[in-house]
């Protein structure tokens, strides 16, 4: 502290940070970014230029992609990337009108993780979600199915002793989630409008963290998660806010190959690896979308198998020219396979992204409505130290929690939950 | 009008007056000038107050909205139902009843944070006025728009009596006012000409 507060004067904080030896990378951060910029520049021009003139050959493609997943098993390298369908690559397709009402539900979840250094070793996970029925005149209906509070060692630890992974309690979050689509989704269906269930993020579930018979068995659980989604008659999608990926990239690298050069090698030193998706999709306009895809990847033929197989297309849900607020939407195949289904889902997202300005107004409300803020935390931790006293137990964190709570109490917990 | 409902809880306080959050499209969200009350204290006391001021506060997620402009019905539901838009009144501490007397001026101890707000119903409002006693306490306070609170607030009390008692109550205030500001005629003049609106009614 630099100065005190008893003189009334505001305290200056004390900065770790020594800014000035961080300003000189911070300015060369700045250069690396304008030769990116340039170097991308170029690339874009020529992949886009590939997409132009691979934009209907479908089977030349559905080759390429055969043999680079042919190199995938071979050489245990593993390639992900996009396959066309039957649509235009290289065309913009434009917004629908939208239905006039359609029902649109959204889910999302958020967690306490477990803290070996927290009074008590336990996790959280929230949930909230809202049904948001356009052309209504109805309020929107909001849902926070009962928090569930995991304390049971066989939920904490694993048959080895070792505490829970945080990509198992995201799985058990992104679980807890669809079970509330599944579960909210029937009660809209019966109306003669579109209901969407909408998730956020990716339309897979991530178990790479996992064991691999752990995998297997969540996968399964997702997968008839998903079957219940279907067969609710609601229409499914994902939404993926600024995506970084480069599936038609990757689908672009292999148009820029003979049949035959495709190997790992080739497939490993990728000339467009400063681009991704969203650079070759800067052509859409307003409201427009790109091609659907079909995703390829290792573990994905369980969702194929299912009628599930993922496919994805690229949104521009901006309503001004200049501006372009792209996403990504991930669908199962079944959907695909009907197109007014495609447009009832296209012409929505715009709508709702509209609102708010650039993203799904209900996944926004989802969001608000499962955060658990730093105070509730505090909460939780408040009320389970008086239970533990009650019981004649010590609600004690780590000393090295102790020295930090000492040390940030000025400025708030950083507490590690993830929005 | 009867409203026994909690519409609102303490946010703040002190023996002048608190602030208190309430959710947007209550039915009959309080207005301004209306006499609240803060019941049930531990000390037995039911602290009483005229609502000063009425703020909608500023919501950066409704800002976004109002930004973009594509707003539609169901969203402006969601926002004022289901996101609590959050209302923050300010009332001015006028009176209190301890037991079953009541009594004008400041309470000796603030409402609790967290304490429900509820309006007054009319025959409390009545009760309250017969003793005007309060006047005095709302013309000297300081940085609050005590004219209009003191015009909406008579004007509130004398709808809340029978037909025939209306002119004598507010032949009775106006003789108080006059009492109170028989050093600034030109204030008098400006709140009887406010209150003549209300006869006129």
């Amino acid at each position: 502290m630099l100065c005190d507060t008893a003189s009334g004067v505001t305290p200056l904080i004390t900065m770790t940070l020594e800014l000035n030896q961080v300003a000189p990378q911070v300015k060369a951060l700045g250069q690396s970014l304008t030769g990116q910029a340039h170097l991308r520049s170029e690339a874009k021009i020529k992949m886009q230029a590939l997409l132009r003139d691979y934009s209907t050959a479908f089977t030349e493609l559905h080759e390429r992609v055969v043999r680079a997943e042919k190199v995938q098993q071979q050489q245990r390298f593993d390639w992900v990337g996009a396959a066309p369908t039957n649509e235009a690559l290289a065309e913009s397709y434009p917004l629908p009108p939208r239905p006039e009402r359609a029902t649109v539900i959204a889910s999302d979840g958020s967690q306490i993780l477990p803290d070996p250094h927290a009074i008590a070793l336990y996790y959280l996970i929230n949930v909230g979600s809202i049904v948001y029925r356009h052309g209504s005149n109805l309020k929107p209906e909001t849902y926070n199915p009962k928090p569930n509070l995991y304390y049971d060692p066989a939920d904490l630890m694993d048959e080895q002793g070792r505490l829970i992974s945080l990509g198992e309690v995201n799985v058990k979050r992104d679980m807890a989630e669809i079970e509330v689509l599944t579960e909210l989704a029937p009660r809209y269906t019966e109306a003669n409008e579109p209901v969407i269930a909408l998730m956020d993020g990716q339309f897979i579930l991530r178990v790479i963290d996992l064991p691999f018979q752990q995998q297997q068995e969540y996968q399964q659980l997702y997968l008839s998660q998903l079957d219940l989604l279907r067969d609710s008659g609601a229409l499914v999608a994902a939404y993926i806010d600024r995506p970084r990926s480069t599936f038609v990239v990757a689908l672009m690298l292999l148009a820029s190959l003979e049949l035959a050069a495709i190997n790992e090698n080739s497939l490993r030193s990728n000339e467009f690896r400063h681009l991704t998706d969203l650079d070759l999709f800067d052509f859409l306009g307003p409201g427009e979308r790109s091609a659907i895809f079909s995703l390829k990847a290792k573990g994905l033929d369980r969702y194929s198998h299912a009628g599930h197989g993922v496919h994805f297309f690229f949104l521009n849900v901006s309503a001004r020219p200049n501006r372009l607020n792209l996403a990504r939407v991930e669908i199962p195949a079944w959907m695909v396979a009907n197109p007014r289904w495609v447009e009832a889902l296209h012409a929505t997202l715009v709508r709702q992204a509209r609102l708010t300005g650039g993203y799904p107004y209900v996944l926004a409300r989802a969001h608000e409505l499962a955060i658990i803020s730093n105070e509730e935390r505090q909460a939780v931790e408040m009320m389970l130290a008086l239970e533990m006293r009650r019981y004649g137990l010590d609600p004690a964190p780590s000393a090295k929690q102790f020295n930090k709570n000492l040390l940030t109490e000025r400025e708030g917990f950083a507490v590690k939950i993830r929005n | 009008m009867t409203i026994q409902f909690p519409i609102g809880w303490v946010l703040r306080a002190s023996t002048v007056g608190f602030a208190v959050g309430c959710r947007i499209l209550q039915p009959n969200t309080p207005h301004f000038g209306d006499l609240v009350k803060v019941p049930g204290q531990p000390n037995g006391i039911d602290v009483f107050g005229l609502i000063y001021n009425v703020e909608v506060r500023d919501d950066p997620a409704v800002r976004q909205l109002i930004l973009v402009g594509e707003m539609e019905p169901e969203a402006v539901l969601d926002q004022r139902e289901n996101r609590l838009v959050p209302i923050e009144l300010s009332v001015l501490a006028v009176g209190y009843q301890q037991g079953k007397t009541m009594i004008q001026g400041l309470p000796p101890q603030p409402p609790l944070s967290l304490d429900t707000l509820t309006v007054s119903e009319e025959l409390e409002v009545v009760r309250f006025t017969e003793n005007l006693d309060y006047l005095r306490l709302v013309l000297n306070s300081a940085q609050i728009p005590s004219d209009e609170l003191l015009v909406a607030n008579l004007r509130r009390a004398t709808l809340a009596r029978s037909p025939d008692q209306q002119y004598p109550f507010l032949l009775r205030a106006g003789r108080e006012l006059a009492r109170l500001l028989n050093t600034d005629l030109t204030r008098l003049e400006a709140i009887l000409h406010r209150l003549k609106t209300v006869i006129s009614q």
